[in-house]
Formats: C-alpha cells, sequence, structure tokens
C-alpha cells in the first residue's frame, strides 16, 4: 500500500483524488460495505480504489461527471466482490461454461437480427441483475475504451480473466436481449 | 457484399451497441444511488479513512526523505529475499505429503477439500509447467493450453470429441456437479480420486502432493483412467 501512496505524488492528480473522495465518499463506503458487511474491508476497498483511480485519472478532469462517479462505483464494487469471493476460497468448478471459456475471444456471437435502442436501459438494467460485473466490464471496455491489460489491473483479475469476462458478459447481454425478443 | 465486409460492419455494430450499453449503465449506476440516498446520506464514513485521505494531501513534503529510504530498504529486502530463497532450495530432505481427499456429499454436488497429514512444506505454487499425459487415446491431438489464475487448462481433440484437463494448486476447495451421477472410488498413481459417470460424460478427479486434476471427456473411463495413470512432469 505504501509503494502505491509514493505514486500518487503529482499535486493536481492528488487534488482531483481528494475531490472525487469527498464528493462520493458515502457512496463508495455504502457501496464496499454493502458488499462485505466489515468495516476493516470496506476502508481497504476505498483506499485501494482511489489509489487504482490514481492511474487512470486524466489531469484536470471535471470530477463532478457522471462518467467519473461511476467510474469510481464501479472500481469499488469489482475490488468489493473480488474479496468477498477470496473470502470464501471455494474453487467451483464449471463444466459446462468451460468449453464456453476456452472459445477464441473472436468468436462472433450469434447474429442478432434487431437492436432496439429504445429498450437498451432496460437490457442495461436487466444484464445488471444478472451479474453487475458484466455489465461494469462491457461498460469499462466500450464507454470507457480501456483495454483488457488496463481493466485487469483497474479489477485485481488476470487479463485471461479479464477477456473471458468480458466474453460471457457479450453471451450474457446476447441471452438477455434474445430473452427480451422472445416474451 | 463480401463476408469480410459484412463481418467488420456487424462488429462496428455491436461496439456502438455495447457502448450504448454501457452508457445506459452509467446511467443506471447513478439512479440507482440516488434511489438509496436517503439511506446513504445518513451514513458516517469512519474517521480513519477521512485521515487517511487527509494525510495523503501532506505527503508530498515527505515524498523525497521516504524514496530515499525505500531505495536502499528495498535492497535490503531483497537480499534477506534471496538468502531465504538459497536456504530452502538447499534444504536436502525431500519431505513427503499425504493429502486426505475429504469428501462431503450432497445431493446435487460433491465438495472436496485436501487436507495435509504429514509434516513437511505446505505445497508452494504450483509448476507453471504443470503435469502431462504419455497417454492420449488414438487419434485425439492437443489443441489448447491456457492459465486461468493458478488453473492450467488443457485440451485434446479428435473431430467434434473433447478432452479437458484442469490442473491446479491445491489451495482452496473443489465442487463437483454429482448430481444423479455414479461416483466411484479408483487409485490413481497412489492417490485417491474419484471417478464420476454422468450420462455420457467422465470425470474423474484426484491430486497428488502438489495439485489438484480433473479430466472432462465424453470416452471410455478406462481410457480416461489411462490417462491419468500416465500423468507425468
Amino acid at each position: 500500500m505504501f509503494v502505491f501512496l509514493m505514486s500518487v505524488d503529482d499535486e493536481v492528480l492528488r487534488t482531483q483524488l481528494e475531490e472525487i473522495y469527498y464528493l462520493y465518499r458515502k457512496e463508495l463506503w455504502y457501496v464496499a460495505y454493502d458488499i462485505l458487511n466489515d468495516e476493516y474491508e470496506a476502508e481497504d476497498v476505498v483506499q485501494t480504489a482511489l489509489l487504482k483511480m490514481a492511474r487512470y485519472l486524466e489531469k484536470k478532469v471535471d470530477v463532478k461527471c457522471n462518467k467519473i462517479k461511476a467510474l469510481i462505483v464501479i472500481i469499488v464494487r469489482n475490488i468489493a466482490i473480488n474479496i468477498y469471493r477470496q473470502r470464501k476460497t471455494y474453487r467451483t468448478v464449471d463444466f459446462d461454461s468451460l468449453a464456453f471459456d476456452l472459445s477464441s475471444d473472436d468468436e462472433a456471437i450469434p447474429e442478432i437480427h434487431v437492436l432496439r435502442l429504445d429498450q437498451i436501459h432496460y437490457v442495461s438494467k436487466k444484464l445488471n441483475e444478472i451479474k453487475p460485473e458484466y455489465a461494469d466490464i462491457l461498460t469499462l471496455r466500450y464507454e470507457y475504451e480501456y483495454t483488457n491489460e488496463e481493466i485487469s489491473k483497474m479489477l485485481d483479475i488476470e487479463e485471461g480473466n479479464a477477456r473471458v469476462r468480458l466474453m460471457r458478459a457479450r453471451r450474457a447481454l446476447h441471452d438477455v436481449m434474445e430473452g427480451d425478443l422472445n416474451e | 457484399m463480401s463476408n469480410e465486409k459484412q463481418m467488420h460492419q456487424y462488429d462496428e455494430l455491436m461496439t456502438t451497441y455495447y457502448k450504448q450499453i454501457g452508457q445506459a449503465h452509467i446511467e443506471n449506476i447513478l439512479a440507482e444511488l440516488d434511489e438509496k440516498r436517503d439511506e446513504i446520506s445518513r451514513i458516517e464514513v469512519p474517521q480513519s479513512l477521512n485521515l487517511w485521505v487527509k494525510k495523503q494531501g501532506n505527503k508530498k513534503r515527505r515524498n523525497d526523505f521516504y524514496r530515499r529510504i525505500t531505495s536502499r530498504a528495498s535492497l535490503v529486502v531483497l537480499i534477506f529475499i534471496a538468502s531465504l530463497a538459497l536456504i530452502t532450495f538447499t534444504v536436502e530432505a525431500v519431505r513427503v505429503q499425504v493429502y486426505n481427499l475429504i469428501l462431503e456429499t450432497n445431493e446435487r454436488y460433491t465438495s472436496i477439500t485436501y487436507e495435509e497429514v504429514s509434516d513437511g512444506d505446505s505445497g508452494g505454487p504450483m509448476d507453471r509447467e504443470g503435469y502431462y499425459p504419455t497417454y492420449v487415446p488414438d487419434g485425439f491431438a492437443l489443441s489448447k493450453e491456457e492459465s486461468y489464475g493458478d488453473m492450467i487448462v488443457t485440451v485434446y481433440e479428435k473431430g467434434n470429441e473433447q478432452i479437458r484437463m484442469m490442473q491446479s494448486s491445491l489451495n482452496g476447495d473443489t465442487q463437483l456437479d454429482t448430481e444423479d451421477a455414479e461416483i466411484i472410488h479408483v487409485d490413481i498413481q497412489g492417490n485417491e480420486g474419484l471417478l464420476i459417470l454422468k450420462e455420457e460424460r467422465v470425470i474423474l478427479h484426484w491430486a497428488n502432493h502438489e495439485a489438484v486434476f480433473d479430466i472432462i471427456a465424453d470416452i471410455e473411463p478406462e481410457k480416461v483412467l489411462q490417462m491419468a495413470e500416465s500423468f507425468t512432469k
């Protein structure tokens, strides 16, 4: 942790991080604590998220903009989920999904014939309900335009896991849309 | 229109759509927080967290001083780690570890935990080279090998048939889907293992002193067992 703190030595950046913290600290704490139900771990998550944010924050960004707020919430949520999973230390082997994991990253998802823009909020919400990490990773990749490597560092996961999660997210999104069309 | 061009247009369309989904997700996150704003506004963030952030503001003055110290400290730590590694690697005795396979069978799955029952090292990180079988059923060829965290997944293929092998460290538990499956206790190179027969699928699970293995295939159980017996480094 100490080493990371040393890296935030840019005055402007540090000021921005402080602003982010004071603006959103309650939300960040709420999100972390809601997942972990542990004050110390929640505190650790918020600190880690701020330090990670320092790596990706551009100078003189408007810290009050929605994109920044959502980004730090996404980082906090995913780090908290990681810690929650590590706490369980269960390694579940999902045989059926494994074959899917091994398929190529470029594998084309079956064609979607109708993309209804008026349903985007609904589809995104539904995806978030199924698995928030899926909606988060799609957002980081396509809206924030981070690379898989950047996402993996941001969320404390292996790059391969980021790639697999992204692929699953696309597949889950497709399933949500398909289900929606069939309704 | 050529297939390539069509695929390119499809990719572009989907990228735009995913971007739209991302934007909607951001709006949903904010709306969700807004719904809970009464609850959130009552939250008292721990004072220790506020202090931590405040300290970062005062850190710059101290940074140069700390940097000088840390560069020397890291050299000391490096020497210390190197000497520890040297001591570890020169221990001559090869300690034998026996792991008990502890099973907890549920109606739908079987939970497996490995417990060390003899003295010895606690089984460090698995060798990333991993194990491989010297016997592979006729016609199957290696098609893929990938790492997922501490797990190495290897796939052999013959046409549409597939044999998947996984090996990972002994840390953590494994849960196997054994609902409506026949479970047979087997011996693999002197280690206890489980052969799970579920419909057409064969799952073999076992561990040695340093790794946990799974083979999943739709071939005869005898071939899977023969493959497991041939595992070596």
